[in-house]
């Protein structure tokens, strides 16, 4: 019970930094590799190019990149002893379900920067983690089935009559990670400070108004953008940078920023990694303000260490997520609620799958 | 072919028997064929014909006894190590090879040359009159023409022994009629030793030397045609080549060349000779060919007619004896004016014939 | 081969049986009974908590009901589709054959994503169809089309339909059609002919095309959760869930054993049908004595009876039609089959950065990203070599098993069977993690050895039950014929069983193949930095975003098969279309 009203507090927001770094960060030179997770794609493209590529020049580690999978394979790879990679990246919270289960190293926060470690916003390092994209699940819709405006509040994707057309949201089964029960919450009109602990019944009562709108919840991140673009639904939520992506190549989408949920991925380095030194390097590499901004140019993630906005351009950081504008917007999502343990030893993740599950075969 | 012919092989079959689980397929078994012998084998259907035909090929051990090719023991032997010639039930011809391809299989392997080959499947078509046909597949055949290819394939190797599994069974009787001739004429030019498996009797009559009768996984007789028709071994016998009636009766006297009998239920006596008694018990058969009953003005057992049958040149009448009927075949022209439903009838002495019943 | 005597047979048997037994035992059997220990564990030893978590959540007992409908359902109109088709096929030419059967294992080069939103995007309010359904009038709004029920068939059925045709056509071939023409000869109409005579001979076909389908359907879930609404979540999807996100393995390997328990039961109550078709000397197929069972398994008998009733007005049906309905049939099935196309194809030239139909322009772009990108071509040469070499090694182990099944006597046959069969029942992620668990301590994963041996065991039941058919049917005597013309056992082999087999294991082959190709859930946990499959590429570039890379990979593929059947038509045939034709 301690251990976890510990990590909870932990993982929670707003707690000042506890880590023992020093005024003068120890130096990344090293050898060997370090191997890592780069979630594929435009992503590992921009993480090659900001962070492999630079960190090889400075430190002499080698990056090595193996493919993608999924969190329970990776979770997996921890319990047979060798793990898939020395650094993997965390979504939904999960870096706290590893942690709990002693899967996960701690990080030496020695190698980094007091400067950089200060300046996490809104989500901050812990032991085991350390947050290194901010994005956010926002409302998309298609512009032109609304000529008077578009919808502007979760409540306003709720009102069908006065924003007719087909719905797409997240899966609930993946708890948190989609944020599908604090949109039915919000949508209800629970105030953002009242949103924890979840009021599942609530939230599936608020689901059951819209259900019948509701064309599809999608099964990945890139889908609700398409089924905007392709006219399938009128409104759907979706991450910020694939809708960003999707407007600026002419696809016919727009987005309200109000009550986006503001979500977090964050490194961590896995128990049993053969390179636990460099991947505490590599991490603390890729937490400086330079890099992270290299990082933010070349994809819509917002850096979590707020120094970066120094070397934004002005209407680079006016796209991402977590400038003071937008940020004020928008709500931060407690992950580590969704990694927290129940009572009956089942997480809320897991506990809102099996009810999500019930609920869309009633 | 023709020229070059190896004779015939022998074969002999020693107490043979198979068993299929707990079935006894086939009953010991004793079989000698001579070198260059035709002999046919025949019976209904089930009663193990094609069973003897696969444990000479080597498809089937048997579960005793021992088979000899020219005086040597083959069981154990494989089949492709037993240089036999098989013709199938339904040809089993290679669909995906042409008729030439056939026909070349089993010298193929044997490493024949390939010109021979060309020469030897030449020849074999010539041999049974399909000559131009080689590039067919057999799906382009008629039955006929497939039924010879298949013969064709079985001889092209020159097989000392030739086993048929009712090779013209799927055939129309007129083609039957042609090919039992081909295959007759065929079988003097070769000389070697054929097997022929059948249910159609007069097939086997016709065609064989010699004829073994087969019942529910036995040999109920063997011996040339006339012998199976005059002076069949049993009732079973009797009946099965050529039709014969078999009338109940009980044995009401003896003596040293006669047998005096009472069909069963009524006084009518008839007179056995006693050369032609195979029954030495009380109650027996009266065993009598339909046409062998003489039909008589007057005296005789008059009968009722139940049915007139037409066949052509003989007409068939059933006729009513007690509780069974018997069956009269005679000349067209000769009953065929009968008029009334009543017929007087005999049984000569010398075409009755007294079984074990069955 | 069956003129051996007795007893070199059983010492046959076992050999035959051993391969197969043994590769299944390493890299299936161990690791998931491994794992459904597990789920009879908790922190506290053995428990049946989880089980009886599971029966009693209606949920779960929903999902399960729901997954064998639509199992049946796809099943069911497989058979109604390509039943018609596979008659079709057998009766052309055997060029024309050979160019149709392409054209239906064309589905297969689209990995699932891509086809999926092709027919989002044929099925869509703005699809083709829609706008065909407005502009006859028969509706005036976009009928949805798309994410129901609707969509999960259309995209099920187009994916499994091969699955169905190539069993039921390698029955076909085996037909002599003299049988119905005799049949027709005497006295019977060609409706009855049809009836008694024809679709009685393509019995193993249609029970081993019906089992390769509804097994497959049951793991099945990407495409029913791409193409079917809010209520269309299967078991599988369900199951992966808790493999890949909630880490409960427990839970998946509980609800896998379940499914495979009822799944198992359904095969052993249904063992007389499935003993009849492993049974060569089986006589009339199962469904037509309707006098034997009727009293023991009343149900199973109705069943049966409705079953045939409805298989015998299908029948009457197909045996009726004209040709030329007949071929309107096959060619609207074939239409369908290739519809993805239509879309795929026209994408992969867009020159937008996100998938749209029509594309606003069209560009080379995404081809110039394929080829300039070493990993794409890298994880394509990985993919084809892996996969072909695991096809060969299924068909190595798959095929001596499926002779000894479809034509030896041997205790404990039908469990033999079922266990061949049952990696297709058990969800493949809960095959994946459970391989994983046992492979990963001995730093095999990212091997192409490990993908081998995965990839094996996708390929192993599409062999067995395809050459299983295939062997139905198979006139021994022709084997017996070869032998005692002077073929050894080996010589027959290779000279008459396998080329009259070909059709069946050019089938298998390609079943094995796709299998292999189309696998993401392996990769998710064996790949390693040398050793990417190429759905895992495809899969990682969707994950984040999906663009028209992917509709360019489906695009050369179909490329490079219509180039080789060209280069195949000129330099000659192929071997196994000259028997696959008839
Ligand atoms: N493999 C087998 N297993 C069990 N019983 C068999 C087997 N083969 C044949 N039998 C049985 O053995 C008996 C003899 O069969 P066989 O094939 O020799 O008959 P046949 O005389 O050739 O009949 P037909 O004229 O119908 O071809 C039959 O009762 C048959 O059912
Ligand atoms: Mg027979």
């Amino acid at each position: 019970m301690h251990r976890r009203t510990l990590l909870k507090a932990a993982g929670a927001l707003g707690v000042a930094s506890i880590f023992p770094a020093p005024l003068i960060a120890k130096s990344l030179k090293g050898s060997g590799e370090v191997v890592i997770y780069d979630g594929a794609g435009a992503w590992g493209e921009a993480m090659r190019s900001a962070y492999f590529e630079p960190f090889e020049a400075e430190t002499g580690i080698k990056v090595i990149v193996e493919p993608t999978t999924d969190t329970g394979a990776v979770r997996a790879s921890v319990m047979t002893g060798a793990p898939r990679y020395d650094i993997y990246i965390f979504s939904g919270g999960y870096a706290n379900s590893f942690a709990r289960d002693g899967l996960l190293e701690k990080i030496d926060f020695s190698f980094f920067e007091r400067s950089d470690l200060d300046a996490f916003r809104p989500a901050k390092p812990t032991d085991y983690s350390c947050p290194t994209i901010i994005y956010s699940l926002l409302m998309a819709y298609n512009p032109a089935a609304f000529p008077n405006g578009g919808p502007q509040t979760w409540a306003d994707m709720w009102d069908v009559s006065k924003f007719p057309g087909g719905r797409a949201l997240g899966p609930g089964s993946w708890g948190g990670e989609a944020g599908t029960f604090e949109i039915a919450l919000l949508a209800d009109g629970v105030t953002p400070d009242g949103l924890y602990p979840i009021d599942f019944d609530r939230a599936f009562r608020s689901l059951d108004k819209i259900k019948a709108s509701i064309v599809k919840f999608w099964e990945s991140g890139a889908e609700g953008p398409q089924l905007v673009v392709d006219k399938q639904v009128a409104i759907a939520a979706a991450w910020n940078g694939r809708v960003s992506a999707v407007k600026d190549q002419g696809g016919e989408i727009a987005m309200s920023w109000h009550q986006a949920l503001l979500q977090y991925d964050e490194f961590g380095i896995l128990k049993g990694a053969s390179n636990v030194e460099n991947a505490s390097k590599f991490i603390a590499f890729a937490s400086r303000a330079k890099n992270q901004a290299d990082f933010s140019n070349k994809i819509l993630y917002a850096p979590p260490n707020s120094n970066a906005y120094q070397y934004l351009s002005k209407e680079r950081a006016g796209m991402l997520p977590t400038v003071p504008d937008l940020l004020a917007l928008q709500i931060v999502q407690n992950q580590a609620y969704w990694a927290a343990l129940r009572d009956d030893g089942k997480d809320n993740t897991q506990y809102a799958a099996e009810l999500w599950e019930n609920w869309i075969t009633r | 072919m023709a020229t070059s012919l190896a004779n015939g092989a022998s074969v002999s079959l020693k107490g043979v028997t198979k068993r299929y689980g707990n079935f006894q397929a086939v009953h010991p078994v004793e079989l000698t064929v001579n070198e260059g012998e035709f002999i046919s084998l025949l019976g209904s259907s089930g009663s193990g014909k094609s069973t003897i035909l696969m444990m000479i090929a080597g498809f089937e051990a048997p579960t005793t006894g021992s088979i000899y090719l020219d005086n040597q023991e083959i069981v154990g032997l494989p089949p492709y190590r037993r240089n036999i010639g098989v013709v199938f039930q339904r040809y089993a011809l290679f669909p995906h090879l042409s008729v030439a391809g056939n026909i070349a299989y089993p010298l193929r392997r044997r490493s024949m040359p390939w010109r021979q080959v060309e020469m030897e499947v030449e020849r074999a078509l010539r041999l049974v009159n399909l000559e131009g046909l080689g590039d067919r597949l057999p799906s382009q055949l008629s039955g006929g023409q497939q039924q010879r290819v298949a013969l064709a394939r079985a001889l092209v190797f020159r097989p000392r022994l030739l086993l048929l599994d009712e090779p013209l069974g799927a055939l129309d009787r007129k083609l039957r009629q042609q090919l039992q001739i081909e295959l007759k004429i065929l079988h003097k030019e070769i000389g070697t030793t054929i097997i022929l498996v059948t249910h159609d009797q007069e097939e086997a009559l016709s065609m064989a030397d010699r004829v073994a009768v087969m019942s529910k996984g036995q040999i109920e007789q063997i011996g040339k045609p006339s012998e199976l028709f005059n002076a069949p071994a049993n009732a079973f016998v009797a009946d099965f080549v050529g039709e014969t009636n078999l009338i109940p009766v009980d044995v009401v006297e003896r003596s040293d060349d006669l047998v005096k009998v009472a069909l069963e239920k009524t006084d009518k006596v008839v007179l056995v000779a006693a050369s032609q008694c195979l029954t030495s018990r009380g109650s027996a058969l009266l065993g009598i060919r339909p046409e062998h009953v003489k039909i008589v003005a007057n005296e005789g057992m008059p009968l009722k007619i139940v049915e007139r049958v037409f066949n052509g040149l003989t007409t068939s009448l059933l006729l009513a004896l007690g509780n069974s009927k018997i069956l009269v075949r005679a000349p067209t022209d000769m009953i065929g004016g009968i008029g009334g439903d009543i017929l007087r009838v005999e049984f000569p002495i010398s075409a009755c014939r007294l079984y074990d019943k069955l | 081969m069956p003129f051996l005597p007795r007893r070199s047979r059983h010492v046959g048997t076992a050999g035959m049986m051993a391969p197969v037994l043994v590769t299944l035992a390493l890299i299936y059997m161990i690791p998931v009974v491994g794992l459904f220990i597990k789920s009879f564990q908790d922190r506290n030893g053995f428990t049946l908590d989880s089980y009886l978590n599971q029966l009693t959540s209606p949920a779960f007992l929903k999902l399960l009901v729901e997954t064998l409908e639509l199992s049946v359902g796809v099943t069911i109109l497989c058979l109604l589709f390509g039943y018609p088709v596979a008659y079709t096929i057998s009766r052309v030419n055997k060029r024309s054959a050979a160019l149709l059967l392409l054209l239906i294992s064309l589905p297969y080069l689209t990995s699932v994503l891509i086809r999926t939103y092709a027919w989002i995007v044929v099925l869509g309010p703005n699809g083709v169809v829609n706008q065909f359904l407005m502009s006859v009038g028969l509706t005036s709004k976009p009928v949805q089309l798309v994410f129901n029920q609707i969509g999960v068939y259309t995209g099920m059925v187009q994916i499994h339909l091969p699955l169905m045709i190539f069993p039921v056509y390698a029955a076909m071939t085996k037909i002599d059609r003299s049988l119905t023409a005799a049949a027709v000869s005497l006295g019977s109409s060609p409706a009855s002919a049809f009836w008694h005579v024809f679709a009685p001979l393509t019995y193993p076909g249609i029970v081993g095309g019906s089992t390769l389908v509804f097994l497959s359907c049951l793991g099945f879930y990407t495409t029913p959760a791409l193409l079917g609404g809010t209520a269309d979540y299967m078991l599988a999807q369900g199951i992966t869930l808790r493999v890949l996100r909630l880490a409960d393995l427990a839970g998946a390997a509980t609800q896998a054993t379940i499914l495979l328990t009822i799944v198992l039961a359904v095969f052993v109550l249904l063992r007389k049908r499935f003993a009849a078709s492993l049974d060569d000397e089986a006589s009339a197929p199962a469904p037509l004595k309707r006098g034997d069972g009727a009293s023991s398994e009343p149900l199973l008998y109705g069943l049966q009876r409705r079953f045939s009733t409805i298989l015998y007005r299908f029948g009457v049906i197909v045996s009726q039609v004209r040709n030329y309905v007949l071929w309107a049939v096959t060619a609207a099935v074939m239409f369908y089959l290739i519809v993805p196309f239509l879309v795929v194809v026209p994408l992969s030239f867009s020159s937008a950065a996100y998938l749209t139909f029509p594309p606003p322009g069209y560009s080379l772009r995404w081809y110039e990203s394929f080829f300039s990108n070493t990993k794409w071509l890298e994880a394509t040469w990985f993919s084809l070599r892996v996969s072909v070499m695991a096809a060969i090694a299924s068909l190595a182990v798959g095929l001596p098993a499926a002779f000894a099944l479809a034509r030896r006597q041997f205790a404990l046959k039908l469990p033999a069977y079922l266990l061949i069969i049952s990696p297709m029942v058990v969800p493949q992620i809960v095959i994946a993690i459970a391989l994983y668990l046992i492979v990963a301590p001995h730093r095999m994963v990212g091997t192409e050895h490990v993908f081998l041996l995965a990839y094996m065991l996708l390929g192993i039941p599409y062999v067995v039950v395809v050459a299983v058919a295939g062997l139905q049917r198979f006139d021994t005597s022709l084997e017996s014929a070869a032998a005692s013309l002077g073929a050894r056992p080996a010589v027959v082999l290779f000279t008459i069983t396998l080329p009259l087999l070909m059709p069946s294991i050019v089938s298998a082959f390609l079943f094995a193949f796709i299998a292999a190709f189309d696998d993401v859930v392996f990769g998710l946990f064996l790949s390693g930095r040398d050793a990417i499959p190429l759905p895992m590429r495809m899969w990682e570039n969707i994950r984040q975003e999906i663009d028209p890379q992917i509709s360019v990979v489906a695009s050369i593929l179909l490329f490079l098969v219509i180039v080789g059947y060209l280069a195949h038509n000129t330099l000659g045939r192929l071997r196994w279309s000259r028997v696959n034709g008839r």
